[in-house]
Parts: structure tokens; sequence; C-alpha cells
């Protein structure tokens, strides 16, 4: 093959031990050919789409296996490469596998859920814990010999995963379960039909035989998920969905694989009958308005600009009433909103498959408003059921529901980052958690010790681990700055002593993924851990050096405490002689 | 929540500054044993999900959660001891009845006390709790199978939630509590049956008696046992 050719001409190969070519302007399919990960690294990061073709018909991943790249492949499953047999594209990756160790790879991520982004993840759970949504997922996987997802799963936490859809589909005669919100977002003709003929309607049935189960099914699918999984026979009924759905690229992209479909015969597996043959579509490949999160912030932002603000909420229950007929007037219907979050001084219109999908805590709530007092907790006046959350400024819930519909997070406020934390934890929505941090960590290579302290104690306290480790780490390399600052050995004093326990105390380096690292401990503990790992000396010191450490900590600790007892002399001098009186 | 006031850091990062009463631990959990009690005596509607859900987090975000833990099991087994008395008290076949009852009852009362204190739950343990079983619910169960085989007729409906609570309470336990002892008894009772047809009658009429009982068995197991039963009881 020409392509090894190549290689082996390269002039930077004679040079370099390194086997691997470097491909420093290489598209993906150059930088997965070449196995250059440094290059495809930047390309994924850099949002390229893993599944596109190139002009000869093959993905990113095809290369890789041809040439045998594990590693360069791995990455690109990681980022969502389709690799499932009887899909064009993956069927290719198979047959092409340079060695059984790719087709091992290849086999180990079929079996995996497909990777999604924490928003289509769980709205995709919402959709497959519908009873009937699940059913002929199951009736499909027990007809291909290999599974495609881990839809069993499902079949066990069915109840504690269950949010009840609102509205039914019956195509020929079988059940769809969907939820209003998600399919307006997703497109022009249900919002419109949801508005009118099916305003009130909970089942909706088409008669028309035309009208095939297994297309709507995964359009709908689709909708929730941002994936697309149909079989080559069912996709012209699709693209005629689409068509009538009004999703317009979806459909244009459909129409381009049925094309490719066409001629691709020749090109595929022969072995497989047509019923079997499938076809995959991330949502990455969709323009990015058509995607999910586009499409629930379009609804969040209606919701938004009809979500109350004001004072009104403080004076009188009359002023309100007015204020939400009004608000009635002015087409809130828009929104499609089945649920209010009243925060602080603000109403808050929301959705509540998103809120339950997101968040286990909304879950329980919701499916709760009966069993408890929030039952009866409508406002006067307005038809939506009504939640209340205290200890919650409308700031951090905004950017809280702004994460949950669209899974991204703009400019956070390093002043607002324990809010979010907080949030996050007690909502338990712990990728939010995770997004903050991300978000906080440019800003913390910048703070002062002494801030750097307050960062640590609010980590540990909400248990944000990458925070955590930042901070210690940046303790321990700094040991001595930080120990001429106040605050620190402030801290010291109001944190627990580190543990007497010797078996966490050993010296010897713990091997990784160790249990030490799972549960996080005393943060001395972990301080010393990090100290040693940065200052030490080589093993058979360690002792000695694990000494020293604990010596200087507890002369800081001393010093702190005469600082505190001086502190409080100067700052309450009357007070401390009033105890003194009273004994 | 003024930013001129945040960016004045302090060491002391406590928003809610529960700390600064001593007995905040003490106080809180009082509310949610109380909230417990109310929910065990059908007035949960009395309750607010959103407090009682803060006030479980902010015990445990405040390092409580042992006590929370500690105190949520006490209570719970002075009520679970309080049910199996009144379970106990039932006689004959209200004792299933009425333990099918209690169970739906104490199953409905403990999702919504999870869900309260979901936020221990997944921080501070992922362990679940564990119910005290009677050895005498098994007895009866057998007891009921054995009518069952000798041709009365029992409520099926019933068998199938008792051995469904069984498998609820985690696969190892009904293994242990029904399974083992039904397959036992099982084979007891057939290996007599097989010895009297095989005296009394000739080789055409065993078969046939044995293929009834083994559709009648399969037939059992389908009605109420669990799944995994089927291929281990045949």
């Amino acid at each position: 093959m020409s392509d090894l050719d190549d290689i082996d001409l390269d002039p930077e190969d004679f040079k370099s031990s390194i086997p691997l070519k470097k491909v420093p302007y290489g598209d993906v399919f150059e930088a997965s050919r070449a196995g250059d990960v440094d290059r495809l690294r930047y390309l994924l990061d850099s949002g390229v789409n893993v599944n596109a073709r190139d002009q000869w018909d093959s993905v990113a991943l095809y290369y890789a296996c041809l040439a045998g790249h594990l590693d360069a492949a791995r990455m690109l499953l990681e980022s969502g490469a389709i690799c499932s047999e009887h899909t064009f594209d993956g069927d290719r990756c198979h047959y092409a596998a340079l060695n059984l160790k790719v087709r091992k790879l290849l086999k180990a991520f079929e079996a995996r859920p497909p990777p999604l982004g924490p928003l289509q993840a769980s709205l995709r759970d919402t959709f497959l814990a519908c009873k009937a949504n699940s059913a002929y997922l199951d009736q499909l996987n027990a007809q291909l010999p290999t599974p495609l997802f881990s839809g069993n799963s499902f079949n066990g936490g069915l109840s504690s995963n269950h949010f009840p859809p609102d509205v039914v589909f019956y195509v020929q005669g079988r059940p769809i379960e969907a939820h209003r919100v998600i399919l307006s977002a997703r497109s022009p003709f249900f919002k419109a039909k949801f508005e009118t003929d099916w305003k009130d309607k909970k089942e909706v049935r088409f008669s028309r035989e035309k009208l095939s189960y297994p297309s709507l099914y995964s359009l709908i699918h689709f909708f929730y998920s941002d994936r697309l999984e149909v079989s080559v026979d069912d996709m012209e009924d699709l693209v005629k969905i689409c068509r009538v759905c009004k999703c317009q690229s979806l459909q244009t992209l459909v129409e381009k694989e049925l094309i490719h479909q066409k001629y691709a015969e020749y090109k595929a597996l022969k072995d497989i009958d047509n019923s079997q043959k499938r076809f995959i579509l991330q949502g990455l490949s969709l323009p990015e308005q058509d995607r999910l999160p586009a499409a629930l912030n379009r609804i969040l932002q209606i919701s938004l600009a009809n979500s109350s603000r004001g004072q009104n909420l403080e004076s009188s229950v009359d002023n309100l009433v007015s204020l939400v007929g009004s608000m009635q007037m002015s087409g809130f219907e828009d929104d499609l909103a089945d649920v209010c979050v009243r925060v602080d001084k603000r109403i808050f219109h929301c959705h509540q498959v998103v809120l339950a999908s997101r968040s286990e805590y909304f879950k329980a709530r919701l499916s709760h408003m009966n069993d408890f007092l929030e039952g009866s907790d409508l406002l006067l006046g307005y038809t939506l059921p009504c939640l209340e959350e205290n200890d919650l400024s409308m700031e951090a819930f905004e950017k809280m529901i702004e994460y949950m519909y669209t899974d991204s997070l703009k400019d956070i406020d390093p002043d607002q980052a324990e809010e979010m934390f907080d949030a996050s934890s007690r909502y338990l929505l712990f990728p939010l958690k995770r997004a903050v941090a991300d978000a906080l960590l440019p800003y913390l290579e910048m703070v002062p010790p002494a801030e750097l302290c307050h960062w640590l104690i609010l980590s540990d306290m909400y248990g944000v681990s990458k925070i955590r480790e930042y901070c210690l780490d940046a303790m321990a390399c700094n040991f001595e700055t930080f120990a001429e600052t106040p605050e620190f050995r402030a801290m010291l004093l109001t944190l627990p002593p580190p543990s007497g326990d010797s078996t966490l105390r050993t010296t010897a380096p713990s091997a990784p993924g160790a249990e030490v690292h799972s549960a996080e401990g005393n943060l001395l503990d972990d301080l010393r851990e990090k100290w040693l790992e940065a200052e030490a000396a080589e093993l058979d010191k360690r002792d000695e050096s694990a000494l020293l450490f604990d010596r200087r900590l507890e002369m800081l600790m001393l010093v702190a405490e005469q600082e505190k007892s001086d502190d409080d002399a100067f700052l309450f001098p009357l007070s401390t002689s009033s105890v003194v009186m009273q004994k | 929540m003024s930013g001129a006031k945040k960016k004045n850091f302090q060491i002391e990062a406590f928003k809610h500054r529960v700390v600064v009463d001593p007995k905040y631990a003490e106080k809180t959990w009082k509310i949610l044993e109380h909230a417990i009690h109310e929910i065990y005596n059908h007035n949960a509607s009395g309750l607010s999900f959103e407090e009682l859900y803060r006030n479980a987090y902010n015990m445990v975000l405040h390092k409580f959660g042992e006590k929370l833990y500690s105190g949520l099991v006490s209570t719970m087994t002075s009520h679970l001891e309080e049910i199996a008395k009144s379970i106990e008290a039932a006689q004959g076949s209200m004792f299933l009845e009425e333990l099918n009852r209690k169970w739906t009852e104490h199953n409905k009362a403990l999702q919504m006390i999870r869900d309260i204190l979901m936020y221990m739950d997944r921080t501070f343990i992922p362990s679940t709790h564990k119910t005290p079983i009677q050895t005498r619910l098994r007895d009866t169960l057998l007891e009921l199978v054995q009518h069952e085989r000798t041709g009365d007729v029992i409520n099926r409906g019933l068998m199938r939630n008792t051995t469904k609570m069984l498998m609820d309470l985690g696969p190892k336990v009904y293994e242990e509590n029904f399974e083992k002892p039904f397959l036992e008894v099982s084979v007891d009772f057939y290996r007599v049956e097989s010895q009297q047809y095989i005296e009394h009658c000739d080789c055409a009429d065993y078969l046939k008696k044995a293929e009834k009982r083994l559709n009648e068995e399969i037939e059992r197991v389908s009605h109420y046992l669990d799944v995994k039963s089927e291929a281990e009881n045949n």
C-alpha cells in the first residue's frame, strides 16, 4: 500500500528512533493513520467530528485500525467513534483491523454504552426508563446476536429510575412514551401540535399504516440522546418522518447516508442480511444549533424570560396573582413549563423531565409531590405546581438550571463558585461540581496563599477532589511560603489533628489506586503524604523526612495557638476578662 | 451575598454558619426523627420535603453524618420491632396478609425516608439497611406450598409478594431463607411420592403422573417463585 511507503520514506523516520510519524498539520485521518496521538488529541479537543468520512469513504477509526495504532483507536473510540458491527463504518473497522488486539479493542467498545455527555445520557436514561420504550429495546436486543446496549440494566432499576411520561404515541398499535418538552424542543412540528391539536391529549394514536414504528422510535430516541440508531431498511421512512417533523439537518444527513448505502454494497461485508444493517449517527455530526443542548437552551431562554422577577412576591398576594395573570395573557404557554421553582424572590419556569433527569433530588421531590406538604403548595390562580427552594440565591439557581439544560457553564465568577459547589452537592449534580472546578482552576493559579487555604477547606467540605488536590499540591511544593502565612497557620488549628492511626501513617508510598486515594481522609494526613512525595529523601530515609514534617507541623501549630490567643486578647479584651470574672 | 463582602476571605468558610450553634446537630436530628415518626404514622403530608432534605444535607455536610446514621438505625430498629410485634400477633393465614400489608407500608415509608436522606445515601455510606426476618415466615411459606401440593388452594398473589419481599432484601437472603429449605422439602416430598407410585403403578402410568407433577411444579414456580429457583427446582 502506498500509505505505508509514505511512512517509510519520511526523512524524519530515519532520524528518529521513534517509529511513529508525526503529522503536525495533518487532519484527523492522517493523524489516525500515522498514530500521532498528540495531534489527534488536539484535533479531538478542538471538536472535530470523529465519525466524519474522508473522500475515500473512510472514517478516522478505520485508519487507526488498519494501521494497528491501538492508542489512537482507543482515543477515537473514547471520543464516540462508532464501531458497532452491522454498521457500514463499524464493519469496515472490524474487517480492516490489523491484528486481534485491535479487534478485541473494538469488541470491548461495542459492548459499552455509547459515550454520551451527561445531559444526553441522563435524558436517554429517562426515555428508556419508560416501560414501553425499554420493552421495545429489549425485543431488539433479543433479536440481535450481540447486545446493543446494556439495556437490561434498566429493567432492574425501573422503579427508581422511572419518571412518568406525559404523552404516549401509538403507532401500528405499539406505544412510545415521551415528554412534550423534549419533542417540542427538537421539532417545530411537535411544538405546533402540542400547542394546538394535542394540547390536552395524553395519548396520540397514529392511524396511518405507512408510519413505521421503528423509524419513529429511533427519531424520538434521537431527540433524547442526540444519537440516532436506525436499521438501514427504516431509513427511507425516517427521511419522511424528518420532513414532517421539520428536522432539516437530520433529514439531509440521513438522505445523504441513504445514497451512500445504495452504493456501499460492494464496500461492506456480504454475509449480513439487510435487516440487521444499521446506521448510527452521533449528534456531533449535526450543526451545533441542531444538537440537544442548543435545543434545550432555546427552551430555557424562553422559560427564563417568562420567569417572573420582582418585589411583588414580597408585598401582597393580590399583586402576585395579577402578575401571574398578566403573564398568562402574554403567552406564557410558549415554554411548555410544567413546574415552577421559587428561589429567593424569583419564580422560575422549569420542566419536570429535565430537572428529574438531571438530579435525583428533583426526581424524588417531584414524585413525592402528593406525599409531602408541598403537594398543597399551589399558588393562587396559578396552574402550575410550585416548589420552593431555600438557602440558595437566584443567581446560583439560574446558573444551575443553565447547566442542567445545556451541560455548559458560562463565565463562573469565583465568588459564585462556593455557592455552586453547595448547590451541586445538595442537588446531587456531581458533573456540575467538576465543571465548576474546571472553570475555577485557572483562577486559582493566581490567588495568594491565604485564599488558597480558603479553597482547600471548601473543596474538602464539598468533596471537590480536583481543587483539593490542586491546593494540597501547591501547599506541599511551597510549604515554607505557606508556613509564613498566618492564614495557613490559623487553618491548621481548625483542622482535625492528623490521625494517630499507625496503619495510615506508614511512610511507604502507597500503590497507585490504593484505597488511600478512594477514601479522602484527614486533610493534614494527605498534606503530609503530598509533602513526602515532593520533598522527602529516598525511600529508606522517608521515615526521617516524615518525622521532620511532623515536627514542623507541630511547631507551626504552636505558633498558631500563640497567635490566636494574642488575637483574642487583642480583639476581645473585655469579653475574656468578663469570662475570668464569671469563673 | 455581595461581592465586596465575599472578597474578604475568611478561614471560617461555613456558609450556613450552623457550627456557631453547638446544639445544631441535636436539634436537626430531633426534627428529622420527628419526621420519620410522622412518616410511619402516615402523616407525611404535614412535612416539607425540601426542609427535611436540606436539614439532612447540612448535617452530613458539617460532618454529623455519623450521628445521623446511627440515629436513623436506632429509630428504624424501634419501628421495625413495633411492626414485628403487630405481625406476630396475627394468626394463621392472616399472618401472611398482615405481613404483606405491613411490608407494603414499610416499603413506602422507607422510600420516603430514603429520599429525604438521599444525600447521606450517596455520599456518606452506600451501605444498605438490613431488616430482621422471622424464621416463622419461612415455615409458613413452606407449609403453604405443601398444602398446595396436596391439593389445597392458596392465595398465589400473596405468595408472589412475599417471595418478592425476600428477593428485595437481597438474593442472598432469599436463597438462605426460602430457596434452600424449599428445595429440600420438595426433594423429600417427591421422593416419597415417587416411591408410592413405583410401588402401585405400571411404567407408563408412572411416567404420566410424573409429567403431570412436573408441569404443576413449573406452573407453581412461575407463579410465585423467583425465576432463579425454577431451574434449580426440577
